[in-house]
């Protein structure tokens, strides 16, 4: 007898149909409109955009911590620049440049030394917050600059731009995981480390490269949080990288490296945007959000190792019975 | 050993156990007998099963199936609490003790005794002093080690001691002795076998598991041949020979553990000469090491641990750094700066460390065969699924990997079969010189001669192995030429013709 195969990711779709159709229930059908559907996950693509490269940096058994306030740090530096020059081609520019320097940063604290990077990333997320303290305590950006209009745009009145980017930062990073060398290593880094050094890959400058991604990706979500608050100030960061981290956790990838994918962390930015317009929607305030993303959490957690077991008992059972066959084959 | 023993009071019996890992059947059929107050050797090769065996009596590993019994009833043990309170200890091989507690705390750890001060449960010295003076006078001991060092403070044969002393404290009344004598010198040995002697006069039952043939014939009654996880034979130790005991251990002819092919030699394709390393930063030192090797040869190097074999190979293909010295291969000096651009120039090293090193276990077959080598299959990082199917089958194929799929974890397989995916990972990377370190270590013994096979053909195709083993008939058995190393220093190296296992020890001690 053949048994399912239940992989993760398909349990998450399952719950994120269900989201969507218990909250279509208790909101008169408000929430099964297509344009709020799809339109709930316009509050939380920056932060997808920044768990895509976290994914890769907690499958190397790393961590980021520090990238909210790197996204904070790129949109104070896009800011100023374009108070300054008036330029909103040089300040993106500017934005991106910086994000790019402080994901490098990190990345070569994490290759060159072994210094755990729960530390390096605590260290630097105090400097990175500090350097956005330099440049004032807000700024703010109104209609006509194209980052604002860009970021509120709704594409055929239904599909939102920071969608978009969301979809095409997961389908790069789709790509780069599944279809290339250095997704392969960076699972394997996760793994073993030393194996990867003796097979003759340098895992140091993967390890930079990801960091570095995760420094382009903040620059990007920064661009995307301008684009929709339409402010940053010094109050932004709090609490964002923790959670960029539950994304990807609730994702199934795990912290010990190795397990996972951005498949699931897609899935799960997918779940918590439901979530959070589904009870904004029902009226229900931000404590019971906070609340509901826990127990989610937990839940998901506890699912997860279970479903990790059962595929290692499969797999150990299947090696008994291949025996079995080869001593009487 | 001069008491007379009953061999028909049995203590502890078991029969009919197996136990399965995955890809190992540890254990088939097993079956042993202690009686009441008898020594009681089990042998067997590494990997034979020996500490398998212990590890289900004890309750460390839970039998697939099998009944044991004990003092005639049948006993499940669950886990090693339920062994000692059924009275049966372990003397482990690398002791289990704290080592930052005292030989007190040491001996009652879990079950102190305690005494009610007012309201307050609290541990009662006094009479874990008491216990313990009991326990050493029963040893013979007494005075011989104080109570309040640290273990950490102690020697190997101290600690081997309290040890024993721990188990006592549960009453046991059945200890198991895995290999006790391995790091003691030869006085700390008389007096382990002078405290064995007087725990026998006390009717305590002792299971000793031992490679070394003449303690086995100096102190046990009888002794328990198993091999490849089945049993042997059980025999009265006065009526077999060293010789017997050998041949029921080994069970199959040398010629067969070492096919070496006869392979035309061809010209020198390596020369190395004069490294020197200072290995005050890691690793061992290496002191002017030269050698040259020819293609189609197997150049093996001997040596003890810490005599620099590891570090030489690793210095070879770019995975540590050596100060000065030159390397040529086929006559050009080159410089291998790390293990990729050393991959590059032909050069492959199969880690002694397979889990470490070697291999991501986590991982498919598939994805560790091909690690070194990703990058030459498809274009700009972007990997050709296709060829490296193709790659895995025909070398999965070729080594005979036994495995359900190409996507199976290698977590999940045989020791044997993990050290294939590794020689087949290095061969992906199509080497001229192939450097395997410790080729067959934690492998059973039908695998290990399958990798021999496998070696010896490589060499027929052409291929230049360097080895590096500590299995003495291994590299003696498959080598054409052996280099002796010791600390760092090359002591001496000699021809096939000239092979003894007295020549190479004289070399390397």
């Amino acid at each position: 007898m053949k048994k399912v195969k239940i992989s993760y990711e398909l349990v998450m779709v399952f719950i994120l149909a269900a989201m969507i159709l218990i909250f279509g229930g208790l909101t008169d059908g408000i929430f099964l409109r297509l344009s709020t559907m799809i339109g709930c996950t316009a509050d939380v693509a920056y932060l997808g955009v920044q768990a895509m490269a976290m994914t890769l940096i907690i499958l190397t058994a790393g961590i980021d911590l520090s990238v909210s306030y790197q996204m904070v740090c790129s949109a104070m530096f896009c800011a100023w620049t374009f108070n300054a020059t008036n330029n909103i081609f040089i300040a993106i520019v500017v934005c991106i440049i910086s994000g790019f320097v402080f994901g490098a940063l990190n990345g070569i604290i994490a290759a060159k030394t072994p210094i755990n990077p729960w530390l390096i990333t605590m260290s630097t997320m105090y400097i990175f917050q500090a350097i956005s303290w330099f440049f004032g305590t807000s700024f703010a950006f109104s209609t006509g600059n194209p980052v604002v209009d860009i970021g509120n745009m709704r594409i055929g009145g239904i599909v939102p731009t920071q969608l978009v980017i969301l979809i095409v930062v997961f389908i790069i990073f789709y790509i780069l995981e599944k279809k290339t060398t250095f997704g392969r290593y960076t699972h394997a880094i996760g793994y073993n480390e030393n194996a990867v050094n003796y097979s003759g890959i340098n895992a140091g400058k993967i390890k930079f490269w990801i960091y570095t991604l995760g420094g382009l990706m903040s620059a990007v979500a920064a661009l995307m949080y301008m684009g929709r608050s339409w402010q940053v100030n010094q109050e932004t960061g709090t609490n964002m990288n923790i959670e960029v981290i539950a994304l990807v956790v609730l994702g199934g990838t795990s912290t010990a490296g190795g397990v996972g994918g951005v498949v699931g962390s897609f899935l799960a930015c997918l779940i918590i945007g439901v979530l959070k317009r589904g009870l904004a929607l029902m009226g229900l305030p931000g404590t019971v959000y906070n609340f509901i993303v826990g127990i989610v959490l937990i839940g998901s957690l506890i699912l997860f190792a279970f479903l990790e077991k059962r595929k290692k008992l499969v797999s150990r059972k299947m090696a008994i019975a291949n025996m079995d066959e080869q001593q009487e084959g | 050993m001069g008491v007379d023993i009953d061999f028909s009071d049995l203590i502890l019996k078991l029969e009919n156990i197996n136990k399965s890992f995955p890809g190992v059947k540890a254990l088939q059929n097993m079956q042993i007998e202690l009686a009441r107050g008898e020594m009681h050797a089990v042998c067997g090769e590494n990997g034979a099963g020996k500490s398998t065996l212990m590890k289900v009596i004890t309750g460390v590993y839970k039998a697939d199936s099998g009944q044991m019994y004990l003092n005639g009833e049948q006993v499940t043990i669950r886990e090693p609490n339920d062994a000692y309170g059924k009275g049966i200890a372990i003397i482990f091989q690398e002791t289990s003790l704290f080592k930052d507690l005292n030989v007190l705390e040491n001996m009652f750890m879990g079950h102190e005794p305690v005494k009610m001060v007012g309201p307050v449960k609290s541990i009662d010295y006094a009479a874990m002093r008491k216990k313990a003076d009991e326990i050493f006078e029963f040893l013979g001991i007494t005075g011989s080690i104080d109570y309040e060092t640290k273990i950490d403070n102690l020697g190997v044969a101290a600690k081997q001691m309290v040890e024993i002393a721990k188990a006592l404290t549960y009453d046991a009344k059945v200890l198991i002795f895995d290999e006790p004598t391995a790091a003691l010198t030869n006085k700390e040995v008389r007096a382990l076998f002078r405290t064995i002697g007087r725990l026998k006069e006390q009717g305590i039952s002792m299971l000793y598991i031992s490679h070394r043939m003449e303690e086995i014939f100096e102190i046990a009654d009888r002794v328990t041949v198993i091999r490849d996880g089945t049993y042997v034979r059980t025999a009265k130790i006065n009526e077999v020979t060293e010789q017997q005991l050998i041949s029921w251990m080994v069970g199959r002819e040398m010629s067969d553990m070492y096919p070496k092919a006869d392979v035309e030699i061809g010209d020198t394709i390596l020369e190395v000469e004069g490294i020197r390393r200072d290995g005050s930063k890691d690793g061992f030192p290496l002191n002017n090491v030269s050698f040259k090797v020819r293609k189609g040869e197997i150049f093996g190097i001997a040596g003890l641990a810490g005599a620099g074999r590891t570090e030489m190979a690793e210095c070879l293909v770019g995975l540590r750094k050596y100060d000065s010295g030159t390397v040529k291969l086929e006559g050009k000096e080159i410089h291998n700066k790390n293990y990729r651009s050393a991959i590059e120039k032909g050069f492959i090293y199969v880690s002694e460390d397979r889990k470490k090193y070697g291999l991501v276990v986590p991982m498919s077959i598939e994805e560790n065969l091909t690690m070194s080598t990703l990058y030459r299959l498809g274009k700009k990082g972007f990997i050709n699924f296709k060829e490296e199917d193709e790659l895995v089958d025909r070398y999965m194929k070729e080594l005979r990997v036994k495995a359900p799929n190409r996507e199976f974890v290698v977590e999940n397989l045989s020791g044997g079969n993990q050290q294939k995916v590794l020689v087949a990972k290095a061969l992906c990377a199509e080497p001229k010189i192939l450097i395997l370190d410790e080729p067959t270590r934690g492998v059973d013994v039908g695998a290990k001669s399958e990798i021999h096979r496998i070696v010896s053909s490589l060499a027929q195709q052409g291929l230049t192995i360097i080895m590096i083993s500590s299995d003495m008939p291994e590299l003696l058995g498959m080598c054409d030429r052996v280099m002796v190393v010791k600390a760092g220093t090359k002591t001496g190296e000699l021809m096939r013709e000239e092979f003894s296992q007295e020549k190479v020890l004289e070399l390397a001690l």
